[in-house]
């Protein structure tokens, strides 16, 4: 019997240290258990923070792989590039036969969401900040900024889409689809509250803050939306407004605006910042792959070749226009005093607005491996404001301003060379709206803007083979989105 | 042996105050009924003393001073039991039939053991003989086919462990592996034993019995128990066997050769752009066979050799093994050393300890070839580049670089040369236990047992440099650092149990009952290293000598280490009662605490009861005259958790420094948190329920068993993936509900026709799982191709039905309209649900990626010294998503099938035309479905028994040899390597072609005892 008792009593030794034996926390890690936050890190920095993380955001991938795809190989004037079959899923756009299920449209749509949910809690925190700190309202501005830019190539790419304005709860259920009257008017109030507290170019130059928001990248993008919804006047006054800014001119020569020398320059609008050096421990998390995914398929070996010019854009260009030569590589031409030898098996012509020049490639530790990761993605630049104006006072019967700015745009190209690009002189509406569609075409050819312009313009119909109105006007609501959102959101008409 | 000992030691225990009197001697012969062959190891015993011996190696037994008028027993397992009372000395010849079949077979449980008649729920046992079947190094893998309800994934690589599931899938995201249960130690794995050393395997499959083990018991128990000597004198077994695995040809993958290849490919450059220039490889006609480049048949070996000894008061066994085997992917590799010892001692009349240690060396090489590379590079090119093309400073250059248009698949034999010998990977691990037992108080005791499972494993890795490019290629495939790493692990978990026990069996009363307490705590840490660049300079070439971290540049070293460390307590208890051999009731109790969650949710309960009803033993039954011997009714209900998740997820790790932010010209660094958190998580609880009945006929020849079973897990640990509209960030939360349900059976016939012996078993299970209930309001969780679904399987296949391919415009324009255009050569989707127009609501379930019926099936014939064994294993009733098809990031090979593409009217009503920008072909559909159901010959087994005159003049007690194929032949329909297709439980069932084939495996083996 003493021998039961030992052993019951043995038990219970045990047993009664087991709630601090199952005490077990991770090491060399702080967690919730182990870490306060002594250091108070003001508001502000907070709000900086999820700036920062969403100033990141745009330079995501899927916002150039998927974008490039939408906005430019859905049109005749650029071709895929790369090799035939290379891209997967990309090739759906080039032949308009993306269904609901492209997975590049589920990634662009998410992305753009995420870095929405981002700038919410940005606003969020911003809004906790008292009234006194002088900060508060341009950090709710550039929040707000970030997330109109998410909506307006939301509400441009998928028309009215669920406008959240919060942070949700993950066990919330997602709003309905906005019409696209009421994004637009959302964005209308959001942006015209963000411009008067942004900062400008030169102001930021001057802070060494280049790349954050400006003033004129709002105005720019409110010009945008007011066009889509043919408010000409509001558009007109918002290109005014950056024109009379003085924080922009053309002063940087057409060759010479893709360059890391002329970063966040006059012609710098709504530009992103992309970095890779190396040596300065800044890595390619800091980097965009925009370069390499456009870059020259071969030797140089500089990327993969996809968002090329066609042909039918390079017999688009006026008898020597020298933004041909500008944006166009060819096998065989001499680049950087090397010849391009295009791979055999891939489409011959580059984009030459992602070319990254030999003297950028050996500086700052980069290596070969790194195609280009540091070139800065020029989404808004002061032609397309120049020729957004251009077109507002065309349409409102304004032809002196509409042939001036067009002037200033040609005038730059032509590149003190007056043998070519004659001046435009038409006061005929129609004719000089076809002029000013020309040049904007021209002058921003496989950048952001070609294939909404189309849409824009009511003419995609006439232009792009495969094109089905009132269908391709807008992309497909991704199916799992649909699928996840237990039959709130709805898809677009013909999908 | 160590079963029989446990029954027999109380009986010794309550006669010993019984004294001796007139002392008789008796011998004889102990031989098998049915057989006449005498039986070696028979255990003779005089009941109510410590007499007794075992019949030696000519089935003869001797017994000297036993007391007169004395009881004594011949028993041996599977036999049934003989007692002679002695009344004068003299030859007593004992013959032994076989009993009906295991009834009194001891099976493991959980803390113990118990006689099969006294099972109320669904246990499996296979003996270590059974085994001996599979050579394999992991036992596992010989439990396909034999235990109905386990489904097993099998691994072909070198020393890969196949992924197991019991009765389905009952989480979606914390693990579905079952708990091993060594020796009585908790572990996840049984990598580190040496098949020749276990005795039997037992796997637990219901919750009554599963109860017992609480959190961790709900994806099933797999009970290992290993060899312990059998009495008698000194014995020495060994095992071998040796053979070749080869890739049968019926089980490559079927692509293109470089003449089909260029053929499809051009028309597809043509069906996108009637104008295309013809594309045009290196190579046509047969090309590269990838396949043959990277595979090659591969040895197999094993080797135990086990020596035993036993007497009254100690046993030891010893054992050594050694296991090889060689990837089919060449220089795909591993190997392990075995050593093992385990004694028992008898200290005293009531104390009794022992131990338990295995010790294990492994050694891996990955396989450096990628199997789905070959699947993917083009037939056009050479592996080799033309020797005026090699640079000795660049091994790269000794390859051809892949075309162009697939410039990021690399060469297949430049990666797998290129890489050949530069990880290395190798560990030890060390398991073992101490017990101490003690008998006290007539009907308890008390067992103490410590264990410990130590591991630590070892690898490097170099990356050396190379550039697999020419003037003219673009191949992504180059290194332009020599980059080495190196990193150490080490795992320790020690545990504790302390069982008491009491037995009693008063009249008809049966009383067992059991409570304990167990705890135990487990650590891992490791320690890596790397440099980025070995070289500097010019120079390319790394000797092997200089692959150490030292080497590099201490500007570009990186080190990091971890730790995690995980403790569970628990305290359990059990009755078992069973009344006149009739009726059976089993009542277990678990409470478990684990540190995988916060303290206000850290314990749990887990109850159970079993209850049983041997209708066979009751007067009316045997007064009955029918032809069935043994029938038992039971019917459990248990609770279980599974906690298989990772550590510390309510914790989740906040980097102090997570981000920088430069404002002001002040750099502040702010804390992050690595993922949302929902600290109130807790373990998933299953509940569930196991009815059926056991029974033999015709004169135990046949035995059927069927068993129902249904069990339903609440309080998922799931991710609730919202909207994206709603957010990204998402913690891990208990929400959501699913069931798995079926039917299990065991069919089996046993008889004898003159010389023959046979043996027929047919065994199988039906598995219903559905989702009962999702978080988030049942919003289903939705990816690409699968579906979670309220009222569907987990990871449904989802998509849309292919009715057949356009063959005209015609046919188009009289179809109903799509949201897409199709062009002739396109696929025709089904309009399901009949609103005359083809959206995604035409989109339905259109497979699952959980079999629904798997099987298994024996046969044994014997006659005279021969043996032949064949088993065959199957499953049906789910889906693979062949993604191969599909458009890539570049140019892959094609299937065979491609040959038979829509290529113009007639040409093909399944197979759509091959244009990569149709999108509207690439839906998720029936077209991309392919049947993942199998029927395989597991294995054929063909053994001779050496005569034992022939045997004995050598000193040899027993010998056998054998061959055999495992694996020989698959009946299957998909275009991967294998129906066997792995993947998370969401999102399971996707082969790319990547999947690493599972060889057949022929060999020749030999046992023999000395």
């Amino acid at each position: 019997m003493k021998k039961t008792i030992f052993f019951l009593a043995l038990i219970l030794l045990v047993t009664s240290c087991s709630d601090d034996f199952l005490n077990s926390y991770p090491k060399a890690r702080w967690t919730s258990y182990n870490y306060t936050n002594t250091d108070s890190i003001p508001i502000d920095i907070l709000v900086e923070a999820k700036l920062v993380e969403s100033y990141g955001d745009l330079r995501k991938f899927t916002f150039q792989w998927a974008g490039l795809a939408m906005c430019n190989y859905t049109t005749p004037d650029v071709e895929k590039g790369s090799t035939a079959t290379d891209g997967g899923v990309i090739a759906e756009f080039k032949a308009m036969s993306y269904t609901p299920s492209n997975t590049q449209l589920q990634d662009y749509y998410s992305n753009c969401y995420s870095t929405i949910y981002t700038t919410n809690e940005a606003i969020a925190l911003a809004n906790s900040m008292s009234d006194t700190v002088s900060t508060k309202n341009t950090l709710l501005a550039e929040a707000i900024f970030i997330r109109s830019v998410m909506y307006y190539r939301l509400t441009q790419a998928f028309g009215g889409v669920p406008y959240v304005n919060q942070v949700l709860q993950q066990t919330e259920n997602t709003p309905a689809r906005s019409t696209r009257d009421e994004m637009w008017s959302y964005l209308e109030t959001d942006l015209k509250w963000a411009i008067p507290h942004l900062k400008t170019r030169l102001a930021n130059v001057a802070s060494l803050t280049q790349g954050k928001a400006t003033q004129n990248a709002a105005r720019a993008v409110l010009a945008k939306v007011y066009m889509y919804q043919q408010k000409w006047t509001e558009a007109f006054t918002q290109t005014g407004l950056i024109i009379s800014s003085g924080d922009n001119n053309l002063s940087t020569p057409y060759s010479e605006i893709w360059t890391e020398a002329n970063e966040f320059g006059p012609e710098s609008v709504f530009e992103l910042n992309c970095e890779y050096k190396p040596e300065l421990q800044i890595n390619s998390d800091m980097g965009s792959q925009f370069s390499q995914i456009q870059g020259i398929r071969g030797v140089p070996n500089m990327g993969w070749g996809f968002n090329a010019p066609s042909q039918v854009l390079m017999d688009a260009y006026e008898t020597g226009d020298p933004r041909k030569e500008a944006s166009v590589v060819t096998n065989g031409e001499t680049l950087d005093g090397r010849v391009v030898k295009a791979d055999a098996a891939s489409y011959q012509y580059f984009n030459k607005k992602a070319y990254v020049r030999t003297n950028e490639r050996s500086i700052y530790g980069r290596s070969a491996f790194a195609q280009g990761y540091w070139m800065n993605i020029r989404l808004i630049r002061y032609s397309d404001v120049l020729l957004m104006h251009a077109e507002s006072a065309c349409e409102l019967g304004n032809t002196t301003e509409a042939l001036a700015k067009l002037e200033m745009v040609r005038e730059r190209a032509r590149n003190g060379n007056s043998a070519i690009l004659p001046k435009v002189t038409t006061t005929d509406i129609e004719e000089l709206r076809q002029k000013i569609r020309q040049e904007r075409r021209i002058e921003l050819a496989m950048e952001w803007e070609r294939f909404y312009d189309l849409v824009r313009w009511g003419v995609a119909k006439d232009v792009i083979t495969g094109f089905v109105q009132n269908k391709h006007e807008l992309f497909p609501i991704p199916q799992t989105e649909i699928d996840k959102s237990n039959g709130v959101l709805t898809q677009n008409i013909g999908y | 042996m160590k079963k029989l000992f446990i029954i027999i030691l109380p009986l010794m225990l309550t006669c010993l105050t019984l004294s001796a009197q007139n002392k008789l001697s008796i011998n004889g012969t102990v031989t098998d009924k049915a057989t006449g062959e005498t039986l070696i190891g028979v255990s003779v015993k005089v009941e109510g003393t410590t007499l007794g011996t075992i019949t030696d190696f000519n089935g003869k037994y001797q017994l000297t001073e036993i007391p007169k008028n004395s009881s004594v027993a011949f028993s041996f397992v599977g036999m049934k039991s003989v007692t002679l009372k002695i009344t004068s000395g003299g030859i007593f010849n004992v013959s032994l039939e076989s009993e009906a079949k295991g009834l009194d077979e001891i099976v493991v449980v959980g803390y113990g053991t118990a006689r099969k008649r006294d099972l109320t729920g669904s246990i499996v046992s296979i003996s270590g003989e059974d085994l001996k079947t599979s050579p394999d190094y992991n036992p596992v893998k010989a439990l396909q086919g034999k235990v109905p309800g386990l489904v097993l994934t099998n691994n072909g690589s070198a020393g890969g462990s196949p992924t197991i599931r019991i009765r389905g899938v009952a989480t979606i995201n914390a693990s579905t592996n079952p708990l091993f249960i060594v020796d009585g130690l908790f572990t996840d794995n049984i990598d580190f034993i040496n098949p020749t050393d276990i005795s039997s395997m037992e796997v637990l499959k219901d919750p009554s019995s599963l109860a017992i083990f609480g959190v961790q018991g709900a994806n099933g128990v797999i009970i290992v128990t290993t060899k312990r000597a059998s009495k008698g004198k000194l014995t020495v077994n060994y095992d071998g066997y040796g053979g070749l695995q080869v890739l049968s040809d019926r089980d490559r993958l079927k692509l293109t050769n470089a003449s089909d290849f260029t053929m499809l490919y051009n028309e597809q450059l043509k069906n996108i752009d009637p104008t295309a220039a013809d594309w045009v490889g290196d190579l046509l006609g047969g090309g590269t066979d990838w396949q043959s480049y990277i595979f090659s048949p591969a040895l197999i070996t094993n080797h135990g050799i086990t020596i035993s000894q036993s007497t009254d008061n100690a046993s030891t066994v010893l054992s050594l093994g050694y296991f090889k085997q060689d990837g089919i992917v060449n220089y795909n590799s591993y190997q392990r050393f075995n050593g093992r010892w385990a004694g028992d001692y008898k200290v005293s009349k009531n104390i009794k300890v022992g131990g338990n240690v295995t010790l294990n060396r492994w050694d891996n090489d990955p396989a450096t070839a990628s199997v789905s590379n070959a699947a993917k590079a083009l037939p056009t090119y050479s592996p080799y580049s033309p020797e005026e093309d090699h640079d000795v400073n660049n091994i790269g250059s000794y390859y051809t670089p892949s075309p162009n248009i697939q410039k990021d698949v690399a060469n297949p034999v430049a990666v797998m040369e290129i890489n050949k010998g530069t990880s290395e990977s190798y560990g030890y691990r060390a398991v073992g236990n101490i017990y101490a037992e003690i008998n006290f108080l007539k009907d308890f005791s008390f067992k103490a047992t410590a264990y410990g499972d130590l591991g630590i494993s070892m690898g490097s890795d170099f990356t050396p440099y190379y550039d697999v490019n020419n003037e003219t290629s673009i191949s992504s495939h180059k290194s332009e650092k020599t980059s080495f790493s190196r990193s150490t692990s080490e795992y320790s978990k020690y545990q504790v149990d302390y069982i008491l026990n009491y037995n009693k069996v008063i009249d008809k009363h049966r009383i067992g009952a059991l409570a304990g307490y167990t705890a135990r705590v487990s650590e891992s840490k490791g320690f890596s290293a790397s440099t980025d660049s070995l070289i500097s300079g010019s120079t390319t070439i790394v000797p092997e000598d200089f692959w150490m971290l030292s080497m590099g540049s201490d500007l570009k070293k990186y080190n990091s280490d971890w730790y995690s460390s995980e403790s569970f307590a628990s305290y359990l208890g059990r009755i078992n009662y069973s009344y006149d051999n009739k009726y059976i009731a089993v009542l277990t109790f678990r409470a478990d605490g684990s540190s995988k969650f916060s303290p206000t949710n850290r314990w749990g309960y887990f109850p159970s009861v079993g209850l049983g009803w041997i209708a066979s033993e009751e007067n009316f039954w045997k007064d009955m005259t029918n032809d069935i011997d043994y029938l038992k009714v039971k019917a459990s209900w248990g609770k279980l958790g599974n906690d298989k998740i990772g550590n510390y997820l309510w914790l989740p790790s906040i980097n102090p420094k997570g981000q920088q932010v430069v404002a002001g010209g002040v750099t502040y660094y702010l804390p992050t948190q690595d993922y949302v958190v929902d600290e109130n998580i807790h373990w998933e609880v299953v509940s569930g329920l196991d009815a059926g009945f056991e029974s033999q006929l015709f004169k135990n020849r046949m035995n059927v068993e069927l068993t129902y079973y249904s069990k339903t897990t609440n309080d998922l640990l799931a991710y609730v993936d919202p909207p994206a509209s709603v957010g990204s960030g998402y913690a891990i939360t208990n929400a959501g509900s699913v069931q798995n349900s079926g039917v299990e059976f065991i069919v089996g016939w046993k008889d004898k026709i003159g010389g023959f012996d046979y043996g027929v078993s047919v065994n199988g299970a039906t598995l219903k799982n559905e989702v009962l209930a999702l978080g988030n309001d049942n919003s289903d969780l939705v990816s690409t191709y699968h579906r979670t679904s309220v009222g569907h399987s987990i990871g449904a296949i989802y998509g849309y039905v292919q009715e057949g391919i356009f063959q005209t415009q015609d046919e188009i324009d009289n179809y109903y309209p799509a949201s897409w255009t199709s062009k002739p050569g396109d696929i025709k989707y089904k309009d399901l649900n009949g609103d005359e127009e083809i959206t995604d609501k035409d989109r339905d379930f259109i497979g699952t990626t959980i079999p629904t019926f798997t099987y298994g099936m024996s046969v044994n014939v014997g006659y005279s010294n021969f043996d032949i064994s064949i088993d065959f294993n199957g499953s049906a009733g789910n889906s693979i998503i062949n993604t191969k098809k599909l458009p890539q990031y570049a140019q892959f090979n094609y299937y065979t099938s491609a040959l038979n593409r829509w290529h113009g009217e007639g040409t093909s009503n399944f197979e759509p035309i091959l244009d990569n920008s149709r999108g509207n072909n690439f839906l998720p559909s029936t077209n991309l479905l392919e049947s993942a159901s199998y029927f395989r010959v597991r294995s054929i087994q063909l053994g001779y028994n050496l005569p034992k005159n022939t045997l004995a003049t050598l000193g040899i007690g027993k010998a056998r040899v054998y061959v055999s194929a495992q694996n020989p032949i698959t009946f299957k329909s998909n275009s991967g390597y294998t129906p066997e297709i792995g993947g998370s439980i969401l999102t399971g069932g996707i082969d790319s072609g990547g999947t690493y084939p599972i060889p057949s495996v022929y060999t020749a083996g030999i046992s023999v005892n000395f």
